[in-house]
């Protein structure tokens, strides 16, 4: 009977142990988890749109650049041709010439002004989407991780990176 | 043994009354189509984010909306009465059909401001919002419906002044009747630099449009 008692009373305080424990470590763990920005940020579908944007806008630079090369050959052509270069010839070859670095240099400039604007907007749309993620699923952190060592280890199942794909193209997408 | 099942069957019990409520729910979104509503529910449907024609997005300090117009909605909104005649609807269908119609709002999330002077380096800037905003906005908008990519064809932009911490566009697409699926609203944002604002209306919550209530008149 005694025997009995105490086994009932052993098992009540076990229980009473356990469930503690499991309460504690719920309230007292944070939820985190770690993404792998490289990863995230190619197959982020705004990337991709953005950067078809970028090429389009590039070729279509480049083309009138080719076409600036293409006059200016054809100017260098009649001028070698010519036995006594004029100097009109020489000062519209000149200023030719003057007119395709110069445009080339600006290409160059707004090239890379476009690719820093449209990196500035994908990362806008990312954090903003990692952010409402992390707010539905009630993390505490995210963290990034972009190989630079910010993040030296982590377990690999806290890695939500395909998760967070998949939610952040639904976002950009307009569908949830 | 009868014990044991007991909570077998209460857990059956209450996933079976979970299935039965969901299954009330699909039914309505299912018949909603083929459900009349008065011009005042109408517009207060449309206008329901549940319903999937009224969606918006946060980006970090502003919200961009989007409401799919209708045209029985345009109608109600520019009738503004809850009893709206047969015949006044056939005539201004004829006037509306062959666009679709959106509403697009860009808002400061904070509510505070005017959204053209919000973030703004210097005067030169406003003025080439405001003029961006009237004159050359809808060339960064498009409908995606399928692989057809349909341009704005008709924008007007209204100002709110100082009043209001948003501005709205009333858009208009040249509709393709015979197209039934998803469609994506589509805008590149030049003067936030937010990126590319993407919604998409899916072909479920057009089907599910109910019917404009009206007056044999």
């Amino acid at each position: 009977m005694f025997g009995h008692k105490t086994h009932s009373f052993l098992i009540i305080v076990l229980f009473i142990i356990v469930m503690g424990y499991i309460t504690f470590s719920y309230i007292e763990k944070p939820k985190t988890a770690y993404i792998f920005i490289p990863e995230v940020f190619e197959k982020f579908e705004l990337k991709k749109d953005l950067e078809h944007k970028f090429l389009n806008t590039k070729n279509v630079r480049q083309k009138v650049l080719d076409s600036l090369a293409m006059q200016l050959r054809l100017l260098a052509t009649k001028l070698d041709q010519e036995k006594i270069i004029t100097k009109e010839n020489e000062t519209l070859y000149n200023n030719a010439r003057e007119d395709f670095y110069k445009k080339r240099q600006t290409f160059e400039e707004d090239n890379k002004q476009l690719s820093r604007e449209y990196d500035n907007e994908i990362l806008t749309q990312l954090n903003q989407y990692v952010k409402d993620y992390g707010q539905e699923n009630n993390y505490k952190y995210i963290y990034g991780n972009d190989n630079n060592g910010s993040l030296m280890y982590a377990e690999e199942n806290l890695n939500i990176s395909k998760e967070i794909i998949k939610y952040i193209n639904k976002k950009y997408k307009g569908v949830k | 043994m009868i014990v044991k099942q007991i909570p077998v069957f209460i857990s059956l019990l209450i996933i079976s009354c979970t299935r039965s409520e969901k299954g009330v729910e699909s039914i309505n979104i299912t018949n909603a189509g083929s459900t009349s509503l008065s011009p005042k529910d109408y517009v207060n449907w449309v206008k329901d984010n549940k319903n999937g024609l009224k969606k918006d997005k946060k980006i970090e300090d502003l919200i961009f909306t989007v409401q799919y117009k209708p045209i029985d909605y345009v109608i109600c909104m520019e009738e503004r009465s809850d009893e709206i005649a047969d015949s006044t609807i056939k005539k201004k269908t004829k006037e509306l059909e062959g666009m679709e119609y959106i509403d697009f709002k860009i808002e400061v999330a904070s509510g505070q401001g005017e959204l053209l002077k919000h973030n703004l380096s210097d005067r030169a800037e406003y003025k080439d919002r405001v003029n961006y905003f009237a004159y050359k906005m809808q060339q960064d908008i498009q409908l995606v419906e399928g692989l057809d990519t349909i341009p704005c064809s008709l924008s007007h932009f209204e100002r709110a002044y100082d009043v209001a911490p948003y501005s709205s566009f009333v858009l208009g697409f040249a509709s393709n009747p015979s197209y039934k699926g998803n469609k994506t609203f589509v805008y590149h944002d030049q003067i936030f630099k937010k990126g590319i604002i993407q919604f998409e209306f899916q072909e479920k919550d057009f089907q599910s449009i109910p019917k404009l209530e009206t007056n044999e008149k």
